[in-house]
């Protein structure tokens, strides 16, 4: 009897000990966050604008910005049209701020996040929830704020993209 | 980190099996699980089924050390986009690991009760996104009907939490199973 109550209190500092050097991370949850875009994103080889993207205003995000652990999925949802009579390649790249001003700048410093998207000429895609590339941004979501680009592939181009949604799927620490 | 996992469950095996304690508690075992994996505070997941199989060294009559192996599938949960409707990628989490289980595991009596905790190796994956792998620990307990001297049925739920990343996600494992045990009455 003395030996298993010996057992029990090595097996319940065992578990405290591991509860303490695994930290936080033992009670994490994980989140989802549906952000929406209301302007449009107008583009053409010559002009166009971004779309800022700013999760830092969100509740979710607001309430658990300091035990923010991880981003597990980026995904884009929206509708993109082609203007021109050619079939053309969207891409979207994300970037800090809204600075870049040529399709050139966008290639060269933002990060490209969705490619191949299919936009036949003069009609109207349909993106359903697509992933994103998380890995070479994961730190710039973690910021909160980014800037969202999209342009086409083969020039000259000229495309909008409109009711887009961004979607967000992140750990913070918590207890459960 | 799986090789560390591998040497910790090595080890485990070596002790149990050169501490006496087969000549003391007399027995091992191996068996099959089945069972469901819950999500917990995910909310891009939900349960799925969970299968694996297990063995148990007795170390001491009221100490076992368990080496399993299982595998939890994910289903991925409804996004919603624009009042639209996705369901996200399903997915699985394969693990291996060992548990010490403490309990009335051996001597008399038909029904035995255990608490059991571990650390295990995972592989977590999901449709359409990276693999991942993370360290895992196990803490639950359970309860065991021998129907007869050497076969058991048995029940168990376990508080999985795995590193993701440098995120954590945490799964409520429940299975039953059955166990053969081999080795002297």
């Amino acid at each position: 009897m003395k030996m298993r109550r010996k057992s029990w209190a090595i097996l319940s500092v065992a578990v405290v000990a591991t509860l303490l050097l695994s930290g936080c991370w033992l009670f994490g949850i994980t989140m989802m966050l549906s952000y929406d875009i209301e302007d449009e994103i107008v583009s053409t080889n010559t002009s166009f604008n971004s779309v800022a993207i700013d999760l830092t205003e969100e509740e979710d995000w607001k309430d658990n910005k300091d035990k923010l652990d991880e981003i597990y999925n980026l995904l884009f949802y929206g509708t993109i049209e082609n203007f021109m009579g050619t079939p053309a390649t969207g891409q979207l790249y994300l970037y800090e701020d809204g600075s870049l001003t040529t399709v050139s700048e966008v290639q060269t410093n933002a990060t490209l996040v969705l490619d191949g998207l299919v936009l036949p000429a003069s009609s109207v895609t349909y993106v359903p929830l697509t992933e994103m590339k998380l890995e070479p941004v994961r730190d710039l979501i973690m910021e909160g704020k980014f800037h969202l680009y999209a342009i086409a592939a083969n020039v000259p181009f000229s495309i909008e993209v409109r009711d887009a949604t961004v979607v967000v799927i992140f750990a913070v620490e918590a207890i459960l | 980190m799986r090789k560390v996992i591998c040497l910790i469950i090595a080890a485990l095996f070596v002790a149990g099996s050169s501490s006496g304690a087969i000549a003391q508690a007399g027995k091992f075992s191996v068996g099959a699980f089945g069972g469901f994996s819950i999500p917990l505070a995910q909310d891009d997941a939900k349960g799925g089924a969970l299968f694996g199989a297990k063995g148990r060294i007795l170390l001491l009559p009221y100490l076992g050390v368990e080496p399993y192996f299982a595998m939890a599938q994910i289903k991925g949960k409804d996004a919603e986009a624009r009042e639209e409707t996705f369901t996200l990628g399903d997915g699985d989490i394969t693990s291996f690991g060992a548990d010490l289980v403490l309990g009335s595991i051996s001597g008399l009596g038909k029904t035995k009760f255990y608490g059991l905790v571990g650390i295990n190796s995972n592989s977590y994956k999901r449709e359409r996104v990276p693999d991942e792998s993370g360290l895992g620990f196990a803490f639950g307990g359970g309860v065991e009907f021998f129907a007869t001297e050497m076969m058991s049925l048995e029940f168990r739920a376990k508080y999985h939490p795995i590193k993701i990343g440098e995120g954590g996600r945490v799964h409520l494992d429940l299975s039953g199973g059955v166990n053969y045990y081999f080795g002297p009455e």
